[in-house]
């Protein structure tokens, strides 16, 4: 009995090793929201949107939305900086409906308030969403 | 200039149209060897069964570029009306309701500015007036939020877009 305990708890070790050997790569920042705000009023947010809301932090968060009036970004910093843009654009449109629960979210606008880029990156290093 | 940019591709367009129908009625038709004018001939398919002959001549390049400058020259002139709207006027005028929608949306936005935050309540009073302005007015209004907001003179207490 004790050999075949033995036998399980290698076994188990061995896979466990195994797993976190082929897990692969990861993404090793805290994906916390980062603006930046330039002196004319345009600027730029990014954020993980899977870091993000695993993150112990309490204020920050990245959104994008499209509706019938059109798209609207904002974010908002840890450091409580709330940041928005819109744009009627459907091509950035496209940009918002292909953003998944755990992407990767940037948008840049002008120094008008005008979303002028939307950039949603999917990967496998990126942290899903968890609870 | 920008206004006469639809007039190559529909002039292409015309073209092709032009050249389709006229070909159309030409499955058939043996090649002619013996005329020097340049002129379009359609063989049949492979797989035709087609034995008739087209009741006239073959379509030559005069044709088609006769019959491309009497379409051209029916067209209307580049800038003009289109579907029966002035291009230049697409953008409607904002009738009284949209105007008077915009003004209250204008005072929501002014009250918020004021405190310095924009509530939920700001929210549910903006909701009708925002889907009654024209689209112009609604880009204008959130222009100026938006700005606002970037610029830290406005402070959304909700994670929910003001409209």
């Amino acid at each position: 009995m004790k050999i075949k305990n033995s036998m399980a708890a290698l076994a188990l070790g061995a896979a466990l090793i195994m797993g976190t050997a082929f897990a692969g790569s990861k993404f090793t920042g805290n994906g916390s929201v980062v603006v930046t705000r330039n002196a004319d009023g345009s600027g730029t947010a990014s954020g993980y949107l899977g870091h993000v809301y695993n993150a112990p932090t309490t204020l920050e968060f990245i959104a994008c939305q499209k509706s019938n009036f059109g798209i609207y970004c904002q974010a908002k910093s840890e450091a409580n900086v709330h940041v928005a843009c819109s744009s009627n654009s459907a091509f950035l449109a496209n940009g918002v409906g292909s953003l998944s629960a755990d992407a990767r979210l940037t948008f840049k606008w002008d120094a008008a308030g005008k979303c002028t880029n939307i950039q949603v990156a999917h990967s496998s290093e990126f942290q899903d969403k968890q609870g | 200039m920008a206004s006469r940019q639809w007039l190559m591709p529909a002039a292409t367009g015309l073209t092709g149209l032009v050249a389709g129908f006229l070909m159309g009625g030409h499955t058939g038709e043996s090649p002619s060897t013996g005329d020097a004018s340049p002129h379009v001939v359609v063989y049949p398919r492979a797989d035709s069964t087609s034995t008739q002959l087209p009741a006239s001549g073959p379509v030559t390049l005069d044709d088609l570029r006769r019959v491309v400058r009497e379409e051209l020259a029916a067209l209307p002139a580049a800038g003009a009306v289109r579907g029966g709207h002035d291009v230049e006027s697409a953008v409607a005028e904002p009738t009284p309701e949209q105007d008077f929608a915009a003004d209250q949306a204008r005072a929501v936005l002014g009250s918020a500015l004021s405190r310095r935050s924009w509530t939920d309540a700001d929210r549910d009073a903006l909701a009708p007036q925002f889907a009654a302005m024209s689209p112009a007015q609604r880009e204008e209004w959130l222009q100026q939020y938006v700005q606002a907001v970037n610029q830290g003179r406005l402070v959304p207490e909700s994670e929910l877009p003001p409209f």
